[in-house]
């Protein structure tokens, strides 16, 4: 009776160490200087965000919770930059627009999921996914002043032992970050190639 | 009464809960399939202007309407309806087209399978390990493309209606409308390509 006890006390703690955290792979965005030197006269950029997952291959539907969560990531990046005087949305009248396509990419494998849920979580099991951001800015002439693409890959974890890094590693905030900086990449990386100041102010 | 029975007696009571409630409303989204090569094609240069959802149950609206503007052009331009296609601003052409587009009924609802109350019972659960039916989704889209010439006249305006509906197991839960929303826009264009030429709007 004893013995019982134990172990169900030993499988209880188990239990508490099982978790879900979200680890970054290498070859993350640089970010050479944030925010970048502001210019002395500011344009304005509207964004148009646009998004689809892409499991195995596979479409699947992204939410509006999602998406209004990348879309608020991606207005995050160019508010902090300083680079422009307003950050408006879709269609509002404005000096430059940005049309970001972001696109997830996962490989789940569901017969690791089951063989992780069936063991107890004593096998862990990995999916892999990759974010990547297409961005094209154009003046308000429709003219192409610029692509960017990034990309970035994580790996989420499921498993035993796994709960301690959930707190600095939670699959609800990494991808976030993650978005986060891809964007402030393509900011980055636009704004070395001049495409912030090559609006001409004003012309219809 | 013992603790199993009693167990039971309350997961029955959920189950029935469910199937009295009806239905629910899923989540909107706006991701559309790859576009097939369009078999119609107008040599026209277009412009995607404004994308409206006016569904009064889209709680999100502003959000949905920009990515589906988004993703509308991207399928414009994939399926190749046109000579070119561009999403607005940009400087509209003497021959050039402006399309609008308006859905009023965007959303997709879940309804519970009427067998699997029963038959989950009656088999202890193996109805659901075994991939049966436990819910129905079901899409009921429609919408409106409205073409305009370079002087905002309006040319044609078309509509469509799409019903759509797919059963749903335990391993295939997450909800879809991706077939469905695929179909509306897809059908708009051809509807809107094929009336324009009959019109003789190709100079």
């Amino acid at each position: 009776m004893r013995i019982l006890n134990l172990l169900s006390i030993i499988l209880v703690l188990l239990s508490l160490t099982t978790g879900c955290a979200t680890f970054r792979e290498d070859g993350r965005a640089t970010l050479s200087k944030w925010p970048p030197d502001a210019p002395v006269n500011k344009n304005t950029i509207a964004l148009q965000v646009s998004g689809k997952a892409i499991a195995n291959d596979e479409q699947m539907d992204v939410n509006e919770g999602i998406l209004e969560q990348w879309r608020k990531e991606v207005i995050r990046a160019y508010e902090t930059s300083g680079l422009f005087s307003a950050v408006k949305s879709g269609r509002e009248k404005s000096d430059i627009y940005a049309d970001v396509k972001i696109s997830d990419k996962g490989e789940p494998n569901m017969f690791m999921a089951f063989l992780t849920g069936f063991t107890m979580f004593l096998i862990p099991s990995k999916v892999h996914e990759c974010l990547i951001i297409n961005t094209t800015y154009k003046d308000q002439n429709g003219k192409a002043l610029n692509s960017v693409s990034k990309t970035e890959c994580v790996n989420s974890w499921i498993g035993l032992f796994v709960f301690p890094a959930m707190f600095s590693n939670s699959p609800g905030t990494v991808p976030k970050d993650v978005l986060f900086d891809l964007n402030r990449s393509s900011i980055l990386e636009a704004n070395s190639k001049a495409t912030f100041n090559t609006v001409s102010r004003g012309e219809p | 009464m013992n603790r199993l029975s009693r167990y039971f007696y309350v997961q029955l009571i959920v189950l029935v809960m469910l199937s009295t409630s009806g239905c629910v409303n899923l989540p909107p989204s706006t991701n559309l399939k790859s576009a097939e090569h369009a078999v119609n094609i107008l040599p026209k240069t277009i412009w995607v202007d404004e994308v409206k959802v006016t569904d009064a149950n889209v709680k999100n609206q502003k959000v949905i309407e920009e990515s589906l503007r988004g993703n509308i052009t991207t399928y414009i331009q994939e399926g190749g309806y046109f000579k070119e296609a561009n999403a607005l601003p940009g400087i509209i052409g003497k021959d050039d087209l402006v399309l609008d587009f308006e859905f009023d009924h965007f959303i997709q609802e879940r309804h519970l399978h009427p067998l699997s109350l029963p038959l989950s019972i009656g088999t202890l659960g193996l109805y659901m390990v075994f991939g049966g039916p436990i819910a129905v989704d079901e899409s009921n889209l429609s919408g409106h493309l409205i073409v305009k010439d370079s002087n905002t006249l309006v040319l044609t305006r078309v509509s469509a209606e799409i019903q759509e509906d797919h059963y749903v197991s335990m391993y295939n839960s997450i909800p879809t409308g991706l077939e469905a929303r695929t179909s509306l826009v897809s059908e708009l264009l051809t509807k809107c390509v094929n009336e324009l030429k009959n019109n003789n709007y190709k100079h």
